[in-house]
Order: C-alpha cells, then sequence, then structure tokens
C-alpha cells in the first residue's frame, strides 16, 4: 500500500520526460507487478496502522478490484486522443491518486480514514472530470462534480460530527448504536448515520443521490467517465459494506426497508431514464444508476451470497463498462461524438467493435452466457431467498424484474441503431492495436466468466464470508 | 470404439469447433465458412443417431459440476425423447444450411451465429439442470436477435413493420419469458434442497411438496415463460413477425427447433416438479390452448405472405401441443412428442423450400406467384407434399401425433378439454383451408413467366429435402418405431413425482 503511494509520487516528479503512450504502459506494467505482489499478501484481522487500516480478505479483494480499474482507466486513457493530446502525464498522475485514495476507501477501519479517503478520490476527480479545460461539456461536467461532491462531503463530514457525538469515537471498532432508543446520543447517532449513509449514497450513485451522475458522465472524459463509473462506485460500495457487516449501522428493521427503497429508486429512475437516451455516456450514466439499484439489491438481501454476488458485479461490471467505453471511444475519436447515430454501420467499420458493443451490452442488460447475466442471477437468488422470508422482498424483485427488461430494450435500442442503417461505402475505424486487445481480453474475460463463474463467485463470497456470519 | 461421453461432446460442441475453425481461418469466402459448418453438421448429425441408437439400450450422459457454490451442474442427457429432438436439431440444421446459400455479406460472421445457436439449442434439448437449461436458451435468443437484425430481410411483405422492429420484439418477449424462468428457477433452487439438479430437485420435491398455493405461482411463471417460448397465445405475437423477418436459413431454425424449447421446459421441468400447481391450472391451459389454435388459425387465414402464413399456422399447432401439455396423460404427452418432431421438420422444411421460391421469384406474397409446380417440378412437389405434413394429413407423422393429442383430451373429461378437443378437431379444417388455398394459387394455375433454371439445382438441398420428407412419411406409416420408446420415457418421467395428477383421470 505504501509501495504504491511512493510509486505515485516518483512518478509524479518523473512524468513530463516520457512519451505519453509509452508512460503509459510503463504505469501499467508496474501496476501489473502490483497487482501480481498483491496476491502475495496474507489477510490480517484486525485493524493496522493504529486502527485507522483493515488488511482483512474485504479489504485486499477490493485492493486488487481498484488495482484493475485503475490498470483498466489507464489501458483506456492511453487511446483517447483528446487526452493525449492535452498534458496527459498529469491525467495518469491524477488517476493512480484517485485509486490509490479507493483502495485507502475500501481498507478504511475509521471513519477519519473515510473521509481523507474519499477527499482523495473526490479532489482527484474534481481535476479528472474537467481535465479538458477547452470543451464547454467537460467543465460543466467539472462544476457539477464539484458542486454536488462538495455537498455530500459536506454530509459525511457533519454525519461523523455527530457519530462522534453521540459515542465518542470514529472507529469502526467502537461506533454501536446504542441498544437503549430513548438513551441521551441515539438521536445524534439516528441523524448522524443517515448523513453518512447520504454522503456515501452519493459516491454510488444511488437513489436519491443520483442526480448527477448522467449530466457528469455525459460531459467529463471518456477515460473519467471509466472510472467514475466503476473505481469509484466500486470504493463506495466497499465503504457500505464495511459499514454494514461491521454492524456500525445494523443492516435491520428500518435500515434494510431504507436499502430497499433506495435500490427501488434506483432501479426504476436508472432503467426508465434510459429510455430514448442518445449519447452513449449519458446513457452509461443511466445504467451505472440502475446497476447501483441492483448492487444495492445485494446489500438488501444482506446474505454472504447476496453480498459476494455483489461484490462480483462490481468486478465483472468493469469489464463490460470498460469493453462499452472503448467502443465509444473508438467511435468518437475518429468523429468526435458519440450519439447512436455516430455508431451507424458498425459491424461494416469494425466486426470486433461490434461484436464488442453487442456482448458488453448484453452483459450489463444481464443476458446469459455473460458475466453480467451471472452476477445478475446471484442477486436475484439471494434476494429471492430473503423474500422467502419477509414476503415484502418480492417487490424488489418485481422492480429488480422490471428494471431488467426496460434495461434490455435500452441496450437493445443501442444495439438496433449500431447494427442498422449506416451508409454502404464505409471505411474501417481507425484502431490501435493496444485498442484491440484490451477489447479482446475483456471479451474473453466477460465470456469465460459469464460461463464459467465458480473460481471468481468462490473468491468473492470468501472475501465476505470472512467475518458476515449470515 | 469411442466411450458415451466423448460421443456426447463431440455431438454438442462440433458446432463450436467450427466456430473456431471459422474464426481461425482468415479466408473471407463464404463457400469455405458454409464448408466448414456444413462439415460440423454432418458430424453433429451422425453423433446424434449414434446417441439415438445408445438411447435405446438406456439413459447415457454427462454429469459433471459446473458452478459448485450454487450447485449448478453440467448435467446432460440423451434418453429416448431428448435423442429424437438431438436428431431433430441436426437434420433442421442441415436443412438451415441447405437454405442458406443466398448468404455471402459477412458470411463468417452469419455462419458462426448459427452454429453457435444450434450448439446452445442442443444443450438447452438434453439439460437436466435448471441453469444450463437456462443459459442454454439465451444464447439462442442472442444469436437469433443478430441474425434477424444484420441478415433480416422484410421487403415485399405486406407488414408495416421494420426488420429491427421484429428483432426487437423477439428479444424482449423472450427476454422478459427468461426473467420469469430466473424467477421460478430460484425459487425451486430455494426450497429444493439448494440445487438446479434435476433429478435431485424431484427427490426432494417429492418427499417435501411446496405448499400448493405456492406452487400454483410458481407454475403460472414457468407456463408463461415456456408458454412465450412455445408461441402460444397470448405471447406470441413475437413469432410471427420474427421468423417472416429472419433470413430463411433462421426461420428454419427458429420454427423448426426453438419452439421444443418451451416444450422440454414444461414436460421435463414444470410439470414433474411442481404436480399439484400444474393442477390447478390445467383447465387455463386447455382454455388458452382452444383459443391458440382457433385465433393463430383464423390469422393464418388472412395472410397474404408465406412466412407469416405458416408463423400463423404454427401458432395454432402450438394449440395442439399446449392443450396435449395440459391434459397431463401419457397418451397426449407422447402426442405432444410426435407432433413437435413432425412440425420440427415439415415447417424446417416448407420454410425452406418457400425461401428458395422467394430468392427465384423475388417475391413472398402467396397471390403474386402463380404456376410454381410446373417452373420448378422438383421445389414445387416438395413443397406441396411438405405443406400437405403441416396439414396433418393421415400417412405423415403430425397426423399420429394429432390423433393421440385428441384422444389424450378428450379422456380427461371436463368442459374446458372436451370444447377444445371440438374445437381442435374441427381447426383441422380450418389448417387444410389456408395451406390449400395458398397452394392452389401459388403452385397451380398459370406459370406468369420461363425460367426452367428456377428449379432446385444444389444436390445437397435435394437431399436435404428428400431426406425430411421420406422421415416425415416413414413416421406416418410406421409410428410405432418411436411411439413405444417415447411412452416409455414419458412414464418414467412422469413416474415418482405423478401421484397427484393422476386424478384428472389417466388412460394410458
Amino acid at each position: 500500500m505504501a509501495g504504491l503511494a511512493v510509486l505515485v509520487f516518483m512518478l509524479d516528479a518523473f512524468l513530463p520526460r516520457l512519451a505519453p503512450r509509452t508512460l503509459a504502459f510503463g504505469i501499467v506494467a508496474s501496476l501489473l507487478g502490483l497487482l501480481v505482489w498483491s496476491f502475495q499478501i496474507q489477510p490480517v484481522m484486525g485493524a493496522a496502522w493504529s486502527g485507522m487500516i483493515h488488511a482483512d480478505n474485504l479489504a485486499l479483494y477490493f485492493r486488487k478490484l481498484c488495482l484493475v480499474g485503475t490498470i483498466l482507466t489507464l489501458l483506456v486513457t492511453a487511446n483517447d486522443r483528446s487526452i493525449l493530446a492535452g498534458t496527459a502525464p498529469a491525467y495518469y498522475g491524477l488517476v493512480l491518486l484517485a485509486g490509490c485514495g479507493m483502495m485507502l476507501m475500501a481498507a478504511a477501519a475509521d471513519f477519519i480514514m473515510l473521509f481523507v479517503a474519499l477527499e482523495l478520490v473526490t479532489v482527484s476527480f474534481y481535476i479528472l472530470t474537467s481535465f479538458l479545460r477547452r470543451e464547454r461539456s467537460s467543465l460543466e461536467a467539472g462544476v457539477k462534480y464539484l458542486t454536488l461532491g462538495t455537498l455530500s462531503s459536506a454530509f459525511l463530514l457533519l454525519g461523523i460530527g455527530f457519530l462522534f457525538a453521540a459515542t465518542g469515537s470514529t472507529s469502526f471498532d467502537v461506533i454501536r448504536p446504542p441498544d437503549d432508543p430513548s438513551a441521551p446520543g441515539s438521536g445524534a447517532y439516528l441523524f448522524g448515520s443517515m448523513l453518512v449513509m447520504a454522503g456515501l449514497a452519493f459516491k454510488i450513485s444511488s437513489f436519491p443521490f443520483q442526480m448527477w451522475a448522467p449530466d457528469v458522465y455525459q460531459g467529463a472524459p471518456t477515460p473519467t467517465t471509466f472510472f467514475l463509473a466503476t473505481g469509484s462506485k466500486a470504493a463506495g460500495f466497499a465503504a457500505l459494506v464495511r459499514l454494514f457487516v461491521e454492524d456500525v449501522f445494523p443492516l435491520r428493521d428500518q435500515w434494510s426497508i431504507l436499502i430497499a427503497l433506495f435500490a427501488m429508486g434506483s432501479l426504476v429512475y436508472g432503467a426508465v431514464g434510459g429510455i430514448h437516451q442518445r449519447d452513449l455516456k449519458r446513457l452509461a450514466g443511466y445504467l451505472s444508476i440502475a446497476s447501483a439499484g441492483f448492487l444495492t439489491m445485494g446489500m438488501a438481501a444482506f446474505t454472504t451470497m447476496g453480498i459476494g454476488a455483489l461484490i462480483f458485479y462490481l468486478t465483472q461490471d468493469l469489464l463490460s463498462l470498460a469493453c462499452v467505453l472503448l467502443v465509444v471511444m473508438a467511435v468518437q475519436n475518429e468523429q468526435g461524438s458519440c450519439t447512436l447515430d455516430a455508431l451507424a454501420g458498425l459491424p461494416r467499420r469494425s466486426p470486433l467493435m461490434a461484436l464488442a458493443l453487442f456482448l458488453s451490452l448484453m452483459s450489463l442488460a444481464g443476458v446469459p452466457p455473460l458475466s453480467g447475466a451471472m452476477a445478475k442471477f446471484m442477486l436475484f437468488g439471494s434476494v429471492l431467498q430473503r423474500a422467502a422470508i419477509d414476503p415484502r422482498y418480492y417487490l424488489l424483485v418485481g422492480a429488480g424484474l422490471v428494471a431488467a427488461l426496460v434495461t434490455l430494450y435500452v441496450c437493445l435500442c443501442v444495439l438496433k441503431a449500431a447494427f442498422s442503417g449506416g451508409d454502404l461505402e464505409t471505411h474501417a475505424l481507425p484502431l490501435s492495436s493496444s485498442h484491440r486487445i484490451t477489447v479482446a481480453i475483456c471479451l474473453i474475460l466477460i465470456v469465460l466468466l459469464g460461463l464459467y463463474p465458480g473460481p471468481l463467485m468462490e473468491v468473492t463470497i470468501n472475501a465476505v464470508g470472512g467475518f458476515a456470519q449470515r | 470404439m469411442m466411450n458415451e461421453t466423448a460421443i456426447f461432446v463431440i455431438t454438442l460442441f462440433a458446432p463450436l469447433a467450427g466456430v473456431v475453425a471459422s474464426l481461425v481461418i482468415p479466408s473471407a469466402s463464404h463457400r469455405v465458412h458454409r464448408g466448414i459448418a456444413t462439415v460440423t453438421m454432418f458430424v453433429t448429425l451422425a453423433g446424434a443417431m449414434k446417441l439415438l441408437g445408445l438411447s435405446c439400450h438406456g439413459v447415457t450422459g454427462i454429469n459433471e459440476s459446473w458452478i459448485g457454490l450454487i450447485g449448478a451442474r453440467f448435467h446432460v442427457q440423451a434418453d429416448a425423447i431428448s435423442s429424437l429432438f438431438l436428431m431433430l436439431a441436426a437434420l433442421v440444421g442441415l436443412t438451415s444450411l441447405a437454405s442458406s446459400r443466398r448468404i455471402e455479406t459477412m458470411a463468417r460472421e452469419y455462419y458462426l451465429l448459427v452454429q453457435t445457436l444450434l450448439s446452445g439449442v442442443m444443450v438447452a434439448l438434453v439439460a437436466q439442470d435448471l441453469l444450463l437449461f437456462y443459459v442454454a436458451c439465451e444464447i439462442d435468443v442472442l444469436c437469433s436477435f443478430l441474425l434477424i437484425l444484420c441478415w433480416g430481410d422484410l421487403k415485399g411483405t405486406a407488414t408495416s413493420k421494420t426488420v429491427s422492429y421484429a428483432a426487437m420484439q423477439l428479444c424482449l418477449f423472450l427476454g422478459a419469458a427468461s426473467l420469469l424462468m430466473l424467477v421460478g428457477f430460484w425459487t425451486l433452487y430455494h426450497a429444493g434442497g439448494r440445487s438446479f439438479d434435476l433429478s435431485v430437485l424431484r427427490e426432494v420435491l417429492a418427499a417435501q411438496p411446496l405448499p400448493v398455493s405456492l406452487q400454483a405461482w410458481v407454475f403460472l411463471a414457468l407456463l408463461i415463460a415456456f408458454g412465450t417460448l412455445l408461441s402460444s397465445w397470448p405471447c406470441h405475437v413475437w413469432a410471427p413477425l420474427g421468423y417472416a423477418a429472419a433470413p430463411t436459413g433462421v426461420s428454419v431454425l427458429g420454427g423448426g427447433v426453438l419452439k421444443v424449447l418451451g416444450v422440454v421446459g414444461l414436460t421435463r421441468f414444470a410439470i414433474p416438479l411442481l404436480p399439484a400447481g400444474a393442477a390447478q391450472w390445467a383447465g387455463v391451459m386447455a382454455v388458452v390452448a382452444t383459443i391458440s389454435i382457433l385465433y393463430g388459425g383464423w390469422l393464418a387465414l388472412r395472410q397474404t405472405d408465406w412466412k407469416m402464413l405458416i408463423g400463423y399456422g404454427s401458432v395454432s399447432h402450438m394449440g395442439y401441443v399446449m392443450l396435449g401439455i395440459a391434459s397431463m396423460n401419457t397418451t397426449a404427452h407422447v402426442g405432444v412428442i410426435i407432433i413437435m418432431l413432425a412440425h420440427g421438420l415439415s415447417v424446417a422444411l416448407v420454410f425452406a423450400l418457400l425461401g428458395h421460391a422467394e430468392e427465384v421469384t423475388g417475391v413472398r406474397r402467396i397471390d403474386a406467384v402463380s404456376g410454381l409446380v410446373r417452373r420448378m417440378p422438383f421445389a414445387g412437389v416438395s413443397t406441396l407434399l411438405a405443406l400437405l405434413a403441416v396439414c396433418g394429413l393421415p400417412g405423415f407423422a403430425s397426423f399420429w401425433g394429432e390423433v393421440m393429442v385428441f384422444a389424450g383430451a378428450w379422456s380427461v373429461g371436463g368442459m374446458a378439454f372436451k370444447v377444445g378437443t371440438i374445437a381442435a378437431v374441427w381447426a383441422l379444417v380450418l389448417t387444410a383451408t389456408y395451406v390449400l388455398g395458398g397452394i392452389r394459387t401459388t403452385f397451380f394455375g398459370q406459370a406468369r413467366s420461363g425460367g426452367a433454371e428456377a428449379d432446385i439445382q444444389s444436390p445437397f438441398f435435394r437431399v436435404v429435402c428428400a431426406l425430411l420428407l421420406a422421415l416425415l412419411i416413414v413416421l406416418g406409416v410406421f409410428p410405432r418405431i418411436i411411439t413405444d420408446g417415447i411412452r416409455n420415457r414419458v412414464e418414467e418421467d412422469r413416474a415418482p413425482a405423478g401421484v397427484s395428477v393422476e386424478f384428472l383421470g389417466d388412460h394410458p
């Protein structure tokens, strides 16, 4: 962990001397080294760094996940012309910083650590979203993200303050709900925990804090969109999972109803909002809200399997989204826009990109035999298991089914636009070999995880199994 | 002597090997990829024949762990019924290839998708695991969607819909069906000892049956899901338009084998696992079947386009199938299997031959062409015979299936079944009306334009046509060669869990 932070700054210092693309691949190579190394680390129970961070299975898994996310983001960046044209090395540095923050966020064992890590991520993203200074859309996205991001940070900080006032500590080990609802401080605890929830719900773009996502996703540079939708969201979920699993907020009664409501809201808003969107990145924003809903479903079920499925979903989402955005970028590099019309005739322009778009969108929509389907399958299974005990959960299942169907429709609309129409005399899309290879690897993994998800699923469930007893 | 597992793997995955080969070979010529597909299809056919032979001596299969965590297994089994369906799939696959000669743009991708689709269908046909069946079904939906979207054509038809509309409609209907299937399967999983394996589920659910009300709900979900796959009224709208829009090779596959998946789902999974739930819905199923038969037939009567006519006619035939399934006795179920086999062969053949006629004449409206028998003797006569087989004329296989369904349904008693059976018998007249009407216009009468080269030239296509027709006639004349095997299998399927269905009246 410390090694990575040092590496980030070392690289930051040496940045200007190298060609942007070479540098990107250099960083990717060293991150891959770190990834391999991170498999050697054994989980440690209890908090390290004077009670600030965890190094248990969950933290270790999310560390790998964030590393993969960072690697993919850099690979995406290395193919984005608009960023390569600017001061790309600064962009890489910020991505690395944000990635570092995400890992810390997933590992935090204390609210102070959580807040610092979250700010590290958010501040990096303020710059990453508005990185293309000459483009109005990027600046607009930056301002929106800045305004709402600051607001959510304020929520979080205030919530932490209330929790401290109620319990006298910021450590996850110490903060517990008061046994007696009439005891002094229980009001402050409740209010504080609500505010913390609000702050984190912003990060995962869950209903009712989802408004920013479509705008920011649309305006931000494509790699930023990708990193927001995967890394940032994964870190937010990691923090939420930890808070709930460690009983800082007991996920019973009202809380689980609240979470279920969050899930239903996100599902419906994301799916319905995605209908008739013409801009692919904006559509990705809505799909991201819907997927936050699916993920929250797993949390609402709150079984080991549900949370394991949640982590599995986050993992495979990285691949599917990377694929979609790489296709978007291929089109954007050539035509300068990423509306549905720009996609027309894709199969003739590049069969690989057409196949990638098809498979990754179907994976996002949750159609077997692709990885997204397996994740959704497990999520539904865990909620149905819960519903057998508490029939109210059937409502959640219903909302999930509707959202899944509408998402399928939305994705089919995109495919329809891509696969039909287009001029007959078309020219091939210009693609670099790294672009092709990244897409091909993602595709193979999507299909592989869809057909044979067992091993990874076991790993994700182990990541939770360490301390979730239910 | 190869062992059974190897034969199984080769049969099911030969098309996938073809996919890999097509991907590796750099040639863009459509002949090369077509050749690869043909080779794999013959390998599959040979494997299916071998499995059919083996299944006479008992059940063979593969049972390996797939996703250990949730107890999903790669469990496939060739018994008397499923190996016949495998044969059907292989034959229909050949027909599909024979009728895909005109595909020249993006041929590699076309044959890739067709082969993947066929592999998926075959896995679903022999699947003994709920999750495996679900995944395999969805592979087929995805492939059909792409095939229709990229190679489909609705030019020259009466409908104002577009190809992409048809493809999306198909995918959304089947997607909704699969979501319902998913909910039903998970409920069974949680109730049935945390397994998706059919044999485990049957044992557990026979020992501790689900409460009847829950069974009814789960069965309803599965009924809607499989009813959609089967294209039974009121979830039939995707099928006629989808198959009309599809390229001929895909209409062949869709009409020929994809609908079988619905039957497999109902008879292999839904009814044996949820006998009490099925009993509750039997009356409703009979009513739905009756409407499907009459409404489908009536719509077919009004079509001006051959592919749409066959599509709606097929909806009507799926009504017979639904009626047979609803009867829940051995006679009717054997009839259902025979109808499915005969329907698959005859509809595949009809689609292929009509596709040929359309390629030659450039139109597909029934009244736009006439005198086809004179212009293309071989194709014309084959089409005639295939259409008569679709009608269920005595002497063709479907006749026996229909008779058995009528007998089975009538023996159930009860208003819904009696009315349904009477309606079904009269609907045969309806079928004859629209099919013969179409035949009279298109195949007889004055040949408007010349051209003796219009007939089928490819020996491959001719052999396939002759083979399918011969099979239809042989099965029509000697149905016993398959009925005994099917009957034993149906009785075995229904035996352990069939206790609560008995009161519906069982006269094997």
